[in-house]
């Protein structure tokens, strides 16, 4: 999907197995991604999609002997996975930073927060520690933390839900990143607070130029800030496409079911909602071929025997076997 | 977009995301779970190994031990090892090795009993404690508190200086200033485990206190407990050995390991088989018991490792 | 006679200093003050942000938690200082569904167990209800047998509704009851409680603070903030026609799933963060965050926003809505 050496960071067919106790988890079964430079690409994907456990992979923060991973992440040429330990840590929060759900467990409990960003800008420019305060405080005040400098002094736990994200988007974007990773970033939060931490996650990036890779299982969010998709299904990639392309003119029946499912809060009352019927799958014991059709009502023959490709443009792919059913069907169903 | 009444899928075994082990956090425990991990961990089945002869040798002695242990021989004391006496003759010309097979029960018995003795009074007191709270909570924290700065061997002295020797008593004393560990740990797991929501979804259908306590708090907060009785078993038998060394443990005719080392300590240096043998039983036996909680532990929950 | 009738419901909690003597230092005014009714049948939501007091209202009117002050009268028998007996009868009418599907369920005990206890506690024979209910909740009677951990999310929280609706309650406390299960299951469950309620007339008080969800179920819509209720109204007059400041940001903030809307929409932008209930702003709890009171109000509407807690009353608007300057807007 990358449109060759635009692309900032480019997944390609990546693996990523966990062996533990109960079998061998496929976390991640052969995806590819990639990003260019300013954009924002939301994952989407319900819990045991994979969609955290790839950025995971990207910072290099899986725990090697567990998680075995194969492929390749590409960023400015250099394959992340192969890079070495050092490399990596100039890389991140200098180039690649990633942001959490729990800002509570990002943060240290035991430091100051004002230190805490110094740090990280202290960890990668050769700058004295009163110089690196400061920058740390226009930090806090840029990501809308009021009184900044007296804030800066403060523990953690002395600042909101909210604020400690955003204490953690300063630390992150301290030192303009080219790309920031964003895990359920709002999942945690009041939606009044998530309007206004993702508000200012735009604005940074308006302002930075900095690209996004969105995270989440809220396609709202990811409808008001992303501008390519990926929906993930049981550690694959079900379908990938623009904002506008995914939401009204899907091509995969994952993703058709999933907007048909939702309530929505623009309309009126209907009788029922139309749930996907059945269980996202086991990741250990994974239904043959598509990963899907048991719980898919375009399924044949086909589809338990052989795993459908991903198809399409570059700017529109599936992996279906029936994505023209779809097409057919989904005008009935949702706005186009 | 079929709108039948959903279904289980019958093959699917509960969905495993990113499995939590892969970051080195606790995943669930299951039975299976706790089995197979036990079972993986070597020294914890050593130490299953070492209990199950301990248990057997107590359980089977008189047909082990080649004579009554009791049997004197004022011909033959303090005989060295040979093929009739295999460790040997004491100072009354009786079978060590029959001693030591014997001594196990002893050990056995008194291990598990003052064991459980203090897990009766700590999971009752430690109840009352964790889930009452308030002033019961102060009250018996305050008197386990009391009973854990106390030394147990001292303590233990004082109780039998009452009493009197013999089995009981030892068991009595090594229980009642052992409670106390037990009921703190079941209080501080009856804490968390108090305001789990399968709790209060028991309140809300109307259980009483005591239906709450007996099938849903004690239940889901007495595996710590377990996992300290079995360790214990060991320091317990230790005690045991130790009050018997000192003489204010068992009566002195009864055969066991601690009455052995007292009586081989005046032969210290030159009749070392008097007390090497006995005292490698109680290291053996402990061992046993330590290496089954560890693994036990550890297969309950790998996180605490 | 509505079924359950909640009259200015008190919860506070002290905060206590010392080890010896306690001496009260503050009250966390979790409830303050909360009035509402739900009728046989139907479904009352009870929405808010963390911190303004729906679960523990919720809570409250179960007596899961004692109130403080108020009455709550289910079926005109006032609960607040009704005997421990006559309590526990009162139980089987009204129960409640939990939030957390890995909690809310016993781990040691097999599903059987969990959904015969409602009639062992109170001493009926359940006979082959069990089965029954399993099959009414959509899942298979032979697994009666499996433990809470052998189900994934969904199908724990149809074991809970399950036993929540085992004594053929009249009134459903439902705590976010989808709110920690995947999205393609939220629907299944949904539908399963709606079903539910039509099959066996039950009233819902259904607490979330999604409100997506809230549009699809709800009768009537209450929002609370910082421990009381700021506007009341029927669902779809509530989307359509929020009045209150705080309602017209909440709803403005939430996407929607359709990036055209999105594109077009801006969300009204709270100030700063919500106060602590130690110590809520005198007069209009919600001033120090309203854009109203920020930028509409002169200086002398703004005294009264400070002087005077508004009432929850029809200002204006066609329903309550504790605000002194209600206006109705249209924020989707």
């Amino acid at each position: 999907m990358s449109a060759g050496h635009e692309s900032l960071v480019s997944v390609e067919d990546l693996h990523v197995e966990f062996h533990t106790d109960a079998g061998v988890v496929k976390a991640v079964d052969g995806v590819s991604w990639s990003i260019t430079p300013g954009e924002t690409l939301g994952i989407v994907g319900e819990s045991g999609s994979g969609k955290s456990v790839s950025a995971l992979a990207l910072m290099g923060l899986l725990q090697k002997p567990q998680a075995k991973i194969s492929g390749r992440i590409l960023y400015q040429g250099r394959d992340l996975l192969t890079a070495g330990e050092d490399e990596l840590r100039s890389l991140r929060g200098n180039r690649i930073s990633m942001i959490f759900q729990d800002p509570l467990t990002a943060l240290n409990p035991v430091f100051k927060v004002g230190h805490q960003v110094a740090e990280v800008i202290q960890a990668h420019e050769k700058i004295g520690k009163i110089p690196a305060r400061k920058r740390a405080v226009d930090l806090l005040a840029e990501v809308g933390i009021p009184n900044a400098r007296i804030r800066a002094e403060e523990f953690p736990h002395q600042y909101s839900g909210g604020m400690r994200q955003r204490a953690m988007i300063a630390m992150a974007l301290a030192l303009d990143p080219a790309l920031l990773l964003a895990d359920e970033p709002t999942t945690a939060l009041d939606v009044t607070v998530q309007a206004q931490i993702m508000n200012l996650l735009s604005k940074l990036q308006e302002s930075r130029g900095t690209a996004i890779v969105l995270i989440t299982h809220d396609l709202g969010v990811v409808a008001g800030y992303a501008d390519r998709v990926l929906v993930m299904y049981a550690g694959k990639v079900a379908e990938t496409a623009g904002a506008d392309a995914l939401f009204h003119a899907p091509r995969h029946p994952y993703t058709l079911g999933l907007l048909t499912s939702l309530a929505r809060l623009d309309r009126r009352r209907t009788e029922r909602l139309r749930p996907i019927p059945g269980q996202p799958p086991s990741l250990i014991h994974r239904p043959p071929g598509c990963p899907f059709h048991p719980r898919c009502s375009f399924a044949t023959e086909i589809c338990p025997a052989e795993m459908p490709p991903l198809v399409g443009g570059s700017s529109h792919a599936a992996a279906c076997h029936h994505q023209d059913r779809v097409a057919e069907v989904r005008s009935e169903m949702i706005e186009v | 977009m079929t709108d039948a009444p959903p279904t289980i899928n019958e093959a699917a075994p509960p969905k495993d995301a990113v499995p939590a082990a892969a970051f080195g956090i606790r995943g669930q425990t299951q039975l299976g779970g706790i089995w197979r991990r036990f079972f993986r961990n070597k020294l914890a089945v050593l130490g299953l190994g070492m209990v199950a002869v301990v248990f057997l040798t107590a359980a089977f002695a008189p047909l082990l031990a080649p004579y009554d242990p009791r049997a004197q021989n004022l011909q033959n004391t303090t005989a060295k090892p040979s093929a009739a006496h295999w460790l040997g003759t004491d100072e009354l010309g009786r079978d060590q090795l029959s001693r030591v097979i014997f001594g196990s029960r002893i050990a056995i018995v008194v291990g598990l009993a003052s064991i459980v003795l203090a897990l009766f009074l700590g999971v009752i007191l430690g109840s009352i404690a964790g889930y009452r709270g308030g002033k019961a909570d102060s009250i018996v924290m305050r008197t386990a508190d009391a009973f854990f700065a106390f030394p147990l061997l001292i303590g233990a002295i004082l109780i039998i200086l009452v009493t009197g020797r013999g089995v009981f008593p030892v068991i009595l004393s090594i229980g009642v200033f052992t409670w106390a560990v037990p009921a703190r740990l079941l209080r501080s797991s009856i804490l968390s485990v108090r305001e789990a929501e399968y709790v209060e979804a028991a309140r809300s259908l109307g259980a009483s206190s005591w239906r709450i306590v007996t099938r849903h708090v004690l239940p889901n907060s007495m595996a710590p407990v377990l996992v300290y009785g079995m360790v214990s078993v060991g320091t317990a038998i230790v005690a045991e050995t130790a009050l018997s060394f000192l003489g204010v443990g068992v009566n002195p005719d009864v055969p066991d390991w601690g009455n052995m080392i007292a009586a081989g300590r005046q032969f210290f240096g030159f009749l070392d088989y008097l007390w090497i043998y006995p005292s490698l039983a109680v290291v053996f036996t402990v061992l046993g018991f330590v290496f089954v909680g560890d693994g036990l532990r550890d297969a309950l929950d790998p996180r605490l490792r | 006679m509505a079924l359950l009738e909640v009259s200015d419901l008190v919860k506070h909690y002290p905060v206590t200093r010392g080890i010896l003597r306690r001496r009260q230092i503050g009250t966390v005014k979790a409830v303050d003050g909360i009035s509402l009714s739900v009728d046989r049948g139907e479904t009352l939501a009870l929405v808010g942000e963390s911190g303004c007091g729906k679960s523990t209202t919720a809570r409250a009117v179960l007596r899961l938690i004692e109130p403080t002050a108020g009455s709550v009268r289910f079926e005109g028998e006032e609960l607040v200082d009704a005997p421990t007996e006559r309590l526990r009868e009162l139980r089987r009418e009204m129960q409640i569904v939990f939030q957390d599907p890995y909690a809310s369920l016993n781990p040691r005990m097999p599903v059987r167990a969990i959904l015969n206890e409602p009639f062992v506690i109170h001493g009926i024979d359940p006979g082959d209800r069990v089965a029954e209910l399993l099959s009414l909740v959509g899942l298979a009677p032979e697994h009666e047998g499996r433990y809470p951990h052998e189900f994934s999310g969904g199908q724990r929280q149809r074991v809970g509704i399950a036993r929540a609706i085992a004594l053929d309650p009249k009134l459903v406390v439902c705590d976010e009851p989808v709110s920690a299960l995947d999205v393609s299951i939220q629907a299944q469950v949904l539908n399963l409680l709606e079903d539910i309620q039509d099959r066996l007339g039950l009233a819902y008080l259904f607490i979330a603070h999604d409100l997506s969800v809230v549009r699809h179920i709800a009768d009537r819509v209450c929002v609370m903030y910082l421990g009381a209720i700021v506007e009341e109204a029927p669902t779809d007059t509530l989307f359509e026609n929020p009045s209150h400041p705080y309602t017209q940001a909440l709803i403005s903030a939430v996407p929607v799933p359709d990036p055209r809307k999105e594109r077009v929409r801006e969300p009204i932008l709270l100030a700063g963060d919500p106060p602590s209930p130690l110590d809520p702003p005198s007069g209009c709890r919600f001033r120090t965050r309203c854009p109203k009171f920020a930028n509409d109000l002169t200086e002398a509407e703004r005294q009264r926003c400070i002087d005077e807690p508004p009432d929850l009353v029809d200002h204006g608007t066609g329903h309550p809505a504790a605000c002194h300057y209600a206006e109705a807007l249209t924020v989707l």
